[in-house]
């Protein structure tokens, strides 16, 4: 009781220290009560989103190898249940989609589900997938393609499902002759795109030509189901886009989707013995229930947050410890004489320690209620203002989320425990009637030189000579991150006092003071600015290390700037040299076109053996790029002016002539350990390596669509013997060949599918995205492409800033949690500065007597603060800059094909971090200096 | 004649509301320029609460303080400071002293607010008082004594009107204390400015020319000391009594 009493006393008196340790435990609770609640709102929803999704049908069945591919961290798990039924993901975006529709369904699937008596009815639809060209403002959209699953409305003219609400228009009718849909919100949203007006057109390719929709209706559509149709067209229009009629209209031909509505009293779990009936036909086809639906709805939504939370909980609790800790050693530094008095009149050394633990169970106590409260209110708040729908507008939580948030708060307790309550046992009683010297303390050589041989580890992680990611992954984690902690730690006393040596005469210039009256301001008691100044720096440290790792990651991507201004296709049909000739009378061109040849095919099994002879990978295929050599490489002024790393483009020009060689990028050679003057073998056919390039290909050739994501086998190669079979099918690397060679190896002697274009002054001048669309628009105007192909122009500027922005979407997403952590942490300098003033108060008192203003008291501490940023400053741009290079080392290691990983630090970026969090620092420093004066 | 200070109808109280202690009341006061007076009293007089308000860090509740014939107590807080910086010196207790600053430093520190950087003065100060081979020790490098005499200097830094000094001999031994008063004598007589101490150490009162005795927030009587201790405490205890 004692101990109570003293600890809530002492917090008491240091309200405003108690309020900044209690915000940083109730930002860490807050943070994890936002999560946890979503996740438990979302989920408590989930009978009700399946329910709605799929009302009235309580099951439905997929025809062989139906919907879409899902990627690798969604793959469909095996059923371990017993039963068939199995879902889709549900939540989240779902990348790409195949291009074949499913199969129909078995007929003796159909007849046995439809004569069935659990059945109450059914309905058959034929839905395929179909790929959208969608350009908002004339923008090729970066990323996968969009898709959408188009159906034929069924008989009754409307769509079947109670959910789906017509918005605006009108169901389209499936009788008329026309190119009508009615469209989903779904189709856009799942891009963030704006929703079209009804009466504009959507732009769909297929597998044989490019068609055009006129939008007569918009509907909402709940998207749990990827099968279920995303658009309804008439069966005039299906028709011309899939080349079938819809299993209404011819007799006998099966759908592909079969969803039964299930009699009074009966779910969905009742077909199962049905299809048990039929199972050879069952066990091709995909069985759903509605509750498996929600199962999944479930698991996706929690596996949602699982992702995110590891990382977001891990800078929630350093932070939330690194305040309390802080603040508590802040405080104990204060009260050194009265915890000296209780030591003198009996209090042993445990029960000082269980002073520090009590108080900071209170703080964490307070913390968690005030952290709990306000995340719950926020996420009400959140939900009453969603628009999206999918969420319920009150919070649904159990036990669990408090009590996840109670166990972070006792976590926080014990770590920040630790250092306070070693200050406080080390009091000696005497200092109670001792003066407590007043002199700073020295600088420990041995403290300088242990903290900086622990940096060195993190140091050493980031040289080239690791092997393995993982290993160095976990060796970072467990050693290099923990020794940089420590080693900062050790050296802070000596960068205060490198900062107030150097910096001194600046901050003093800047508050208007003599550096005298700032002398020693932070170094005379380090131990109290160091919690701070480590908790400040880990805000902004950890954002630099991001944005770091994220730019060298990047850059890999980035097409080099060396690669011509554009690839234009003309896709799926070609075009012809006529169509091209025109097309170089295109306004916007700066030299005439030059046709690109361009096909996906392993490597030969001798080349293969060769190259896992020199320890190189040869899993994938190559893609060969066949240019006219002249055109490309030859003139004075070379059409694609690479940088040569061996050869030059005048010899690339004459060799590749002959038909024989080829000129591959040094990433090539990397992978497979060849090197110039070896000769690689594809299709029987022998090509020399006479040249490399060091250059950036990958999302300037996928974009274009010059190769897939999947690759692509030639039909003339798929009979090739001497082939080797690729374990995956994705590029591994790019041939440059003559035209010529290229053709000979398609068997493509007609049409022409990609040009290179090289723009005019004018065009190059211009933002890329206003040059695509004009030379887009003049070489349609001039090639004048048939339906059979689609004119696309591909930027490379527009690709880099496509990537560049996709990339900083993706780092900014994780650089906004430090970003938080510094909001956070920068609370701390309030603690700081006013333990900092009491601890200085008989000293500021002398000087207020001797002359000194309340104005150039206020000046002192905001001199006081600058130096902390100072340190802040210091700290996190060189911790940023160790880490983020030995993050690299990693990257370097993941990176696939031989990518080239180059250390990028985007300068400006961390400028704007170091503006951000100095701003903030100012601000927060400059809320208590008026109290402080006082 | 000139007056270093004037003090009329002063008043000052304690407290709040229904629990306030008048501690000055109704107090005229004045001292001469270039005089050395002592003010002595029982505990809880008012002794350093009149030297508070005559240095201007307390406002007083009504009446007026002169000082080198400019009013402070209708000044606000920033005029009165930097009016304190320049124009009083002030000697405490327990010294003050910057722990972080040396002793150089410490003499300067009125000067270094001004933003004035001329150490010369400071220089012939620690000269005067014997302290010039100290001058870049830190205050925990010096004995109480010095540490004193690093106090007077910088009180006497700025060539002020008025020193005023609150009880500065009570954390020293006789003989330092003895030493101090002499200083501060010497120092009266060579630069002419006006000391102004507040004691309860008839052997130190005896070092001024006048004492003037405070009683129940009052001068209830002032006599001249004659530089002889038993006389300060005859007609200390006699005014006491009386």
């Amino acid at each position: 009781m004692i101990l109570f009493k003293l600890a809530w006393v002492s917090l008491l008196k240091e309200k405003g220290q108690l309020f900044t340790a209690a915000f940083g435990v109730a930002a860490a609770v807050g943070l994890l009560v936002w999560h946890c609640g979503l996740a438990e709102t979302a989920v408590s929803q989930s009978e009700k989103a399946a329910i709605k999704a799929t009302t009235p049908f309580d099951a439905w069945i997929q025809g062989p190898s139906h919907g879409p591919k899902i990627g690798k961290q969604q793959t469909q798990k095996a059923p371990t249940n017993g039963k068939r039924a199995i879902a889709d993901q549900a939540v989240g975006f779902r990348r790409g989609g195949s291009r074949a529709a499913a199969a129909p369904i078995p007929q003796e699937l159909f007849e046995a589900v439809a004569s069935s008596p659990t059945v109450k009815s059914t309905l058959e639809l034929q839905v395929a997938p179909i790929v959208l060209d969608i350009r908002p403002g004339g923008h090729i959209i970066q990323g996968p393609p969009m898709t959408a699953q188009i159906a034929v409305i069924p008989e009754s003219a409307k769509q079947p499902f109670a959910a789906n609400e017509l918005v605006s228009g009108e169901w389209v009718s499936r009788e008329a002759k026309s190119f009508d849909a009615t469209v989903s919100y779904a189709v856009f949203e799942q891009r963030k795109l704006p929703i079209p007006e009804v009466g504009s057109t959507i732009n769909l390719i297929t597998q044989n030509r490019t068609l055009t929709l006129r939008i007569v209706g918009l509907y909402k559509y709940s998207n749990l189901v990827a099968a279920f149709p995303s658009i309804y067209t008439t069966e005039f229009a299906y028709k011309e886009i899939t080349g079938k009629a819809s299993p209404q209209m011819i007799e006998g031909d099966r759908g592909n989707l079969l969803l039964c509505e299930m009699a009074d009293g009966l779910t969905g779990d009742a077909l199962e013995e049905v299809l048990d009936t039929v199972p050879q036909a069952a066990d091709k086809c995909t069985f759903t229930t509605v509750s498996a639906l929600r199962d999944r709805f479930e698991s996706d939504t929690v596996g949602q947050i699982r992702a995110q939370l590891p990382l977001s909980l891990t800078l929630a609790f350093i932070t939330a410890v690194c305040m309390m800790t802080t603040v508590l050693v802040s405080s104990i530094t204060e009260q050194r004489k009265r915890i000296a008095m209780l030591r003198c009149i009996g209090m042993t050394r445990k029960a000082a320690a269980g002073v520090i633990l009590t108080e900071t169970l209170i703080i964490a106590l307070i913390g968690w209620i005030i952290g709990l409260a306000l995340a719950l209110l926020a996420l009400q708040c959140f939900l009453f203002f969603d628009v999206s729908e999918q969420l319920p507008k009150l919070v649904h939580i159990t036990f669990i989320t408090p009590l996840y948030s109670l166990a972070l708060c006792i976590l926080v307790c014990m770590f920040a425990t630790i250092a306070p309550a070693i200050h406080a046992i080390k009091i000696a009683p005497l200092e109670a009637i001792a003066p407590i010297p007043t002199t700073p303390s020295p600088i420990s050589k041995k403290k300088i030189t242990l903290g900086i041989i622990l940096l060195l580890p993190l140091f050493v992680m980031g040289l080239p000579f690791a092997k393995n990611e993982t290993s160095l992954r976990y060796l970072m984690i467990a050693i290099g991150m923990p020794c940089f902690t420590i080693g900062c730690w050790l050296l802070i006393h000596p960068i205060m006092r490198f900062v107030e040596f150097c910096f001194l005469p600046f901050v003093a210039w800047c508050v208007r003071l003599d550096k005298h009256m700032l002398a020693r301001r932070l170094s005379r008691e380090p131990a109290r600015a160091v919690g701070t100044i480590m908790t400040l720096s880990f805000g902004l440290c950890s954002f630099i290390a991001i944005h770091i790792w994220g730019g060298t990651l990047m850059s890999s991507y980035v097409p080099s700037p060396e690669w011509p201004d554009a690839i234009v296709s003309a896709l799926p049909g070609g075009l012809t040299k006529e169509q091209v000739e025109q097309g170089n009378k295109a306004t916007g061109l700066g030299r005439n076109l030059i046709p690109i040849e361009c096909t996906q095919f392993p490597l030969d099994k001798s080349t293969c053996k060769k190259i896992e002879a020199n320890g190189g990978s040869s899993d994938g295929q190559v893609l060969i790029f066949g240019v006219d050599p002249q055109k490309a490489f030859g003139e004075n002024k070379p059409f694609a002016n690479f940088k040569f790393s061996n050869g030059n483009a005048a010899l690339a020009a004459i060799e590749l002539t002959k038909g024989d060689t080829c000129i591959v990028p040094d990433m090539f050679l990397r992978l497979t350990g060849l090197k110039v003057g070896d000769t690689i073998s594809l299709a029987g056919k022998e090509l020399r390596i006479c040249g490399s390039v060091n250059l950036n290909w990958h999302l300037v050739t996928s974009r274009a669509q010059v190769r897939t994501l999947n690759g692509r086998l030639d039909k003339k190669e798929k009979s090739q013997k001497s082939a080797a079979s690729p374990k995956s099918k994705r590029t591994m690397g790019m041939i440059f060949t003559s035209e010529n060679t290229a053709r000979k190896l398609t068997g493509n002697f007609d049409r022409i599918n990609f040009l290179w274009a090289e723009l005019s002054e004018e065009l190059k001048s211009i933002h890329p995205l206003q040059a695509t669309v004009r030379l887009d628009e003049a070489l349609r105007g001039t090639m004048k492409p048939s339906n059979e192909s689609v004119l696309k122009v591909h930027h490379r500027d527009e690709i880099a800033d496509g990537t560049v922005a996709h990339g900083n979407d993706i780092i900014g997403t994780m650089a906004r949690i430090p970003f938080w952590s510094l909001i956070v942490t920068s609370a701390g300098i309030i603690a700081l500065l006013i333990a900092s003033a009491k601890a200085s108060q008989k000293e500021l008192r002398t000087m207020r007597a001797v002359g000194m203003t309340q104005g150039q008291v206020m000046r002192l501490f905001a001199g006081e603060a600058m130096l902390i940023i100072i340190c802040m400053l210091i700290i996190s741009f060189f911790g940023g800059m160790l880490i983020g290079w030995s993050f690299t080392a990693c990257t370097r290691l993941a990176m696939r094909a031989g990518l080239a990983v180059t250390l990028v630090i985007p300068w400006l970026t961390v400028l704007k971090g170091i503006c951000f969090a100095t701003l903030l620092c100012i601000i927060m420093s400059a809320l208590p200096l008026r109290s402080i004066a006082k | 004649m000139d007056l270093a200070v004037e003090i009329n109808g002063l008043r000052k109280s304690f407290g709040i509301d229904g629990n306030k202690i008048e501690v000055i009341k109704n107090l005229n006061f004045s001292l001469e320029k270039g005089a050395f007076e002592i003010i002595m009293g029982q505990s809880g007089s008012g002794k350093s609460t009149l030297l508070h308000l005559m240095a201007g860090l307390l406002n007083p509740d009504d009446g007026e303080i002169i000082v080198g014939g400019k009013e402070i107590s209708k000044l606000n807080d920033e005029k009165r400071t930097i009016f304190r910086r320049k124009h009083i010196g002030l000697i405490f207790q327990d010294f003050n002293l910057i722990p972080t600053l040396t002793a150089e430093e410490n003499v300067m520190l009125p000067l270094l607010l001004d933003r004035k950087h001329d150490s010369s003065k400071a220089l012939e100060l620690l000269d005067l008082l014997g302290l010039s081979n100290r001058r870049a020790h830190l205050p925990s490098q010096l004995s109480g004594g010095e540490r004193q005499r690093i106090a007077i200097a910088r009180a006497l830094v700025t060539n002020p009107q008025i020193v005023l000094a609150d009880e500065p001999t009570g954390n020293l031994d006789s003989p330092a204390a003895h030493d101090l008063c002499t200083l501060l004598k010497k120092l009266n007589k060579e630069t002419e400015c006006s000391i102004l101490m507040v004691s309860h150490d008839p052997v130190v009162s005896a070092a001024a020319e006048k004492v003037h005795v405070l009683k129940d927030g009052g001068i209830v009587g002032s006599f001249t000391t004659e530089g002889n201790p038993h006389t300060v405490s005859e007609r200390y205890l006699a005014a006491i009594e009386g």
